[in-house]
């Protein structure tokens, strides 16, 4: 018996005995195969609980379709709600100079005392022009080099300059440096206090392997240095001030564990495990610091569940993708990670400044003009409006190609509404915007990292899904 | 029991599919899923629609590959599908979505 209802835009992939399908929202639900078939050939019944489920979750309506057209286009909207907000994160590399010898510098930093890798005044300037030109409400400045703190004189300079313009935008401004911490001291930490910013650094693991992955010009122990400067940061910003990355490579994929507890060591409530962006040093010496794409994700898989375990012990440790992407799995709310959007957040959700004045779409854009090739450069600020650099031909083909839902592959893909395009990536891979996902390291990663997640979540444990919550929320998980 | 229509020669396959039941979206579409293992080329003789591949490695197995063609053709399909039935919607949540920002 046929009946009435109508199936609304869904996708779907069979794992194993079960289909599992999401909507353009992101809501999602698991049938066996027989309850597919007979869903998809409009034979569910309409007391089934399938029905049911599959109306909830709006993959069918069965009446009031235009207020159900109604509430998707909500959802979509908020999902797509950076769109509306356009480049929020400016990035703004005041010096290409670094006293770091990291050996997977993706940036291809200078020598210490090449001052002609700083961003001048007149170039600073022009760059809170263009800052503050975009629509944007909300505006962070994050400082990045080289090693920023080596041109502070040009950080204050833009700080103030921004705050200055901002009595009269009232836009809500926030600051961050992103730096190896080993330069800072009293006399800038005092400046930085009266001012709002935040401190970014870098951390990637216990003392033998950051130093391994991260030595300095004049010794090889930086660790002692940043472990030493962040407690001083602490002193001075408040302990929710600094914030860690960390960055694997072949030194350190096989220790998760004990990066993991040297972040709860050091106090952080916060690690995001990355891995390695083949720009480029990182790209240049592949051969000894990359792995192959698939032991990454076996990593991160036993990664996450110690950092679970540690939660379940009472002690809050979120993990930073896990968290991004489980708030787009089961929140409806948009999330500000440049490589997870549609069209791709380069440029339209942030946008990077060189030393130079030169402006890419993103930092990996300008990781790839660092290596000589600067098809990502969007303009110059020094000698291009606004306009031309935001809303340029090219930035338009760009966002065009980036539209993940018209993407091969991705516009079928089950994991969409949690997933983004990455034109860079795809051009610095395969030498394409487009990219071609079977090929694709990014892909296979987000894929399996996202399934893993779906794969705890229908686990129904109630103490992983609190501990999921608790990330999203920021809230203590309660043993 | 029917058997596929393929014929398998050392690295090469050949796969025939009715154009009557399935369309050449659906057959693309599979088709793409394989090019990290295979090379392939589609061809439409009459209502017959051939998918040539062949092996980037040679110790890829071009049953399997055959078996999973098929059930990924079938899944394609089944998008291409019901996709005809929400379309109009799909279009119409879109367009609502963004009302508001293009006033």
């Amino acid at each position: 018996m046929i009946m009435s209802y109508q199936i609304l835009p869904f996708r779907f992939e069979k794992i194993g005995e079960s289909v599992f399908l999401s909507n353009e929202v992101g809501e999602y639900l698991y049938l066996t195969k027989n309850q597919f078939e007979e869903f998809i050939n409009h034979k569910l019944h309409p007391n089934a609980n399938t029905f049911n489920n599959l109306k909830s979750k709006q993959i069918i309506a069965d009446n009031n379709i235009n207020d159900v057209i109604e509430m998707l286009a909500t959802k979509f909207r908020t999902k797509k709600n950076f769109l509306a907000e356009f480049t929020s994160l400016h990035m703004v590399v005041v010096s290409l100079r670094c006293n770091s010898n990291c050996v997977y510098c993706q940036v291809s930093k200078r020598e210490k005392l090449a001052s002609n890798y700083d961003m001048t005044r007149e170039t600073a300037k022009n760059v809170v022009e263009k800052i503050f030109e975009s629509p944007s409400q909300n505006i962070k400045i994050e400082f990045q080099g080289g090693e920023p703190l080596l041109n502070f004189g040009v950080i204050k300079y833009i700080i103030e300059k921004a705050e200055w313009k901002n009595l009269f935008k009232k836009k809500n401004l926030e600051f961050v440096i992103c730096t190896n911490l080993t330069l800072i001291n009293e006399k800038m930490l005092k400046w930085l206090k009266g001012h709002k910013v935040y401190i970014s650094t870098s951390i990637d693991g216990p003392k033998e392997l950051h130093n391994r992955n991260r030595p300095l010009h004049d010794t090889k122990n930086s660790y002692d240095i940043v472990a030493k400067k962040i407690e001083l940061t602490r002193e001075f910003l408040g302990r929710d001030s600094v914030s860690a990355l960390m960055t694997t490579t072949s030194f350190t994929i096989n220790h998760f564990k004990n990066i993991i507890d040297q972040y709860v060591e050091l106090g952080f409530d916060n690690i995001f495990l990355r891995s390695l962006n083949p720009y480029g040093f990182a790209k240049r010496d592949k051969h000894k610091l990359a792995y192959p794409m698939e032991k990454f994700i076996e990593s991160y898989k036993q990664g996450l569940d110690y950092i679970i375990e540690i939660n379940k012990k009472g002690k809050f440790l979120a993990e930073g993708f896990a968290t991004i992407l489980l708030t787009r799995i089961l929140t409806p709310f948009s999330t500000g990670f440049v490589d997870l959007q549609s069209p791709a957040g380069i440029a339209i959700a942030g946008a990077i400044y060189d030393y130079d004045g030169d402006v890419y779409v993103s930092d990996e854009g300008r990781m790839l003009a660092s290596t000589g090739d600067k098809y990502f450069k969007m303009g110059n600020v020094n000698t291009n409006s606004y306009q031309e650099i935001f809303n340029s031909k090219f930035l338009h083909k760009l966002m065009e190609k980036s539209v993940a839902e018209s993407l091969p592959e991705c516009a079928t893909c089950a994991y969409l509404s949690y997933c983004g395009a990455d034109p860079v990536r795809n051009y610095n891979e395969q030498g394409d915007i487009i990219g071609n996902r079977t090929k694709s390291e990014i892909c296979l990663k987000n894929k399996s990292i996202i399934k893993h997640l779906l794969f705890l979540l229908r686990k129904n444990d109630k103490d992983i899904d609190r501990i999921f919550w608790s990330w999203i929320t920021h809230t203590v998980f309660e043993v | 029991m029917k058997e596929i229509n393929k014929k398998i020669e050392g690295n090469k396959l050949l796969l025939k599919v009715s154009a009557n039941i399935y369309e050449k979206e659906a057959v693309l579409n599979a088709s793409y899923k394989f090019t990290n293992k295979c090379y392939l080329n589609i061809e439409q003789i009459n209502t017959s629609i051939e998918v040539f591949f062949q092996s980037k490695d040679e110790n890829t197995d071009l049953n399997e590959i055959s078996l999973e063609f098929c059930n990924e053709l079938i899944d394609q399909q089944i998008r291409i599908n019901t996709s005809k039935e929400y379309k109009i919607i799909r279009e119409e949540l879109v367009k609502k979505a963004f009302n508001t920002i293009s006033k």
